[in-house]
């Protein structure tokens, strides 16, 4: 508790020079003053601000409520998320499916919840590869989002008006510098591999890898640069230079090693060298369990990437095969912050402060759901201000 | 045990499967010896998924290239054989609030290749829906899959209306998802959470064989 007595002290402006600095030092694989904390916080902000999911999703201002209430309680080292409101017609571009959306087709306190089903189809292979990413999303609008009619024309004119509002949200941003709050990622987008996999269905995909193999990976190949170009977007609109890059369908979970060999690895090593060109570090965030993938991440430029990892990772096999190369930011799961107690959130911080954090290179990180217990948060912001000091 | 079918079918090589199934019934070869084989090859190839030698893309790979044979071989098969030899019913949904239903499709594949009976009652189920074909069916098993964590308290609910329908102790309960694990096993008052689907099909089958 010392720290957070020590922080009150400080002006906002001075504390998030001190977090920018904290999380720099780390990223760039070298020894910060103590291990910084971050938590993905959509899930849990809004409950936490009484308010439904629906209106954090759709009024700026109490968006805006909801994430000052939570970083002036958590005092973390950054935001996980850039603030911005959630549009239906827009979400396709990150994530291509039907959805569903809280106080239209579900609850207001619902989630929204993709719908997963074969949007685009074989056929639609031949003009993926040859047309890239953004076209394929314009032709399959119809599709997407049937319930708006003309939806294509909506699409391609409201565009470039998004991206100014993009760059408009600006302000918001400038009110999480007013509370001393910097940014984890810059800009983002989610991967070639993963977005494919969306617009097919899984299962889909997965006969693809069998019956269309090349094609597949002409195709992944083709969305690359279009993919970096959006993330870079987003990077320069936030002056945030760390760009992340959404790897859902990649892991030993879904697709197996050869797979991820032939396609994914090759498709990762041209991101990350795309965008390392622009002087912006990936965060490679990876869903599912990346354990015997690990090795081949070794293949990656030594500090130009950053590994954002769930639990289904072996966090600390990552870090004995990547640690000396890239840092590692993890891996609270959800059901421990709902079912558990402070001394076993403790517990489990302090293990990997000692494993994971030892030498520097580690950011903790959780992702509490909409029903984690408050003490279970604080237990880990506090366990990184007090024990992950550096000595 | 036809060798080269088997080979071809773990080595999930779609078109030489199919070709040997088709020239085997041409031949007059009996359709029921035909499925058991393939049978066995869908066996061999969970094993592979446990030993980390295969991966879920090669699970449904199989499931397909399973559901194909199936479609050439049912027309031949007679009586019984229809139905094959089976080990256990389970009933199994996706709960309420959740309408995820890709991990539950596989399982249900999956299952429906090692011999269960399955009825599937979709996504987002309500309690009631599942109580009720519980005691329509009586199966052994009741799989509930979650993968958010909304859809926590819907498996709690569910397991509490099945103790207040007096059916709680005629069924083992099984979660799967990526929301769930023990600790939501625990919290939610079922027998146990599997990661994956042939944890989840390895531990039906422990359930109902011995």
């Amino acid at each position: 508790m010392q720290e957070v007595g020590f922080i009150m002290n400080l002006e906002p402006e001075e504390l998030y020079k001190q977090r920018k600095e904290r999380i720099e030092t780390t990223i760039n694989l070298k020894v910060p003053d103590r291990v910084p904390v971050i938590f993905s916080e959509n899930e849990f902000a809004w409950g936490f601000a009484n308010i439904t999911q629906l209106e954090f999703m759709t009024d700026n201002e109490k968006m805006m409520m909801a994430y000052e209430k939570l970083f002036k309680t958590f005092q973390q080292d950054a935001a996980y998320f850039q603030p911005s409101l959630f549009d239906a017609l827009f979400n396709v571009i990150p994530e291509p499916c039907m959805i569903k959306i809280p106080g239209k087709d579900l609850p207001e306190d619902s989630p929204f919840q993709l719908v997963e089903s074969e949007i685009m189809t074989e056929d639609d292979y031949k003009f993926a590869s040859r047309k890239g990413y953004f076209r394929t999303l314009v032709k399959l609008l119809p599709k997407l989002r049937p319930e708006i009619p003309d939806v294509q024309n909506i699409f391609t004119e409201q565009i470039t008006r998004t991206v100014e509002d993009m760059r408009g949200s600006s302000s918001n941003q400038k009110r999480f510098r007013e509370w001393g709050i910097p940014f984890w990622g810059g800009g983002g987008m989610e991967s070639p591999f993963s977005l494919l996999c969306l617009m097919r269905s899984y299962e889909k995909f997965c006969l693809d890898m069998y019956r269309r193999r090349d094609i597949v990976k002409q195709t992944v190949e083709k969305f690359i640069p279009e993919i970096v170009r959006m993330a870079i977007g987003g990077v320069k609109a936030s002056g945030v230079p760390r760009a992340q890059i959404g790897l859902h369908r990649e892991s030993s979970s879904t697709f197996s090693l050869k797979i991820f060999e032939e396609i994914a690895l090759p498709m990762i090593k041209k991101i990350v060298e795309l965008i390392s060109k622009e002087n912006v570090m990936t965060i490679l965030h990876c869903d599912g369990d990346w354990t015997p993938n690990l090795e081949y991440l070794t293949e990656l430029p030594k500090g130009k990437c950053i590994l954002d990892l769930d639990d289904s990772t072996d966090i600390f096999k990552a870090k004995e095969i990547l640690g000396d190369r890239m840092c590692i930011a993890g891996n609270l799961h959800e059901p421990l912050f709902a079912f558990s107690t402070p001394q076993k959130v403790e517990e489990y911080c302090k293990k990997l402060i000692d494993i994971v954090g030892e030498g520097g290179g580690f950011v903790l990180k959780g992702e509490p759901p909409r029903e984690a217990k408050l003490e279970n948060i604080m237990a880990m912001v506090n366990t990184a201000k007090n024990y992950g000091v550096y000595k | 045990m036809d060798k080269e079918l088997f080979d071809s079918f773990v080595d999930l090589r779609e078109d030489d499967v199919l070709k040997i199934v088709k020239e085997k019934i041409e031949s007059g070869e009996d359709a029921f010896s035909i499925a058991e084989t393939c049978k066995n090859a869908l066996i061999k190839i969970g094993d592979l998924f446990s030993k980390k030698e295969y991966y879920l893309s090669e699970l449904v790979m199989s499931g397909e290239i399973f559901r194909e044979i199936m479609e050439i071989l049912e027309p031949k098969l007679v009586g019984d054989e229809k139905e094959g030899n089976k080990i256990g019913k389970i009933v199994i949904g996706t709960v309420k609030g959740d309408i995820h239903d890709l991990g539950k499709n596989i399982v249900i594949g999956t299952l429906k290749g090692n011999g269960f009976e399955v009825y599937d009652l979709g996504v987002d189920v309500p309690p009631e829906k599942f109580v009720e074909k519980v005691k329509e069916v009586e199966p052994d098993i009741l799989g509930m899959s979650c993968v958010i964590s909304i859809g926590w308290d819907s498996l709690k609910e569910t397991v509490e209306a099945l103790k207040r329908a007096d059916l709680r102790n005629k069924v083992k309960i099984i979660l799967g998802g990526g929301g769930v694990d023990e600790e939501v096993a625990k919290f939610a008052g079922a027998d146990a959470a599997v990661k994956d689907a042939i944890e989840g099909v390895e531990q039906c089958k422990r359930w109902v064989l011995l």
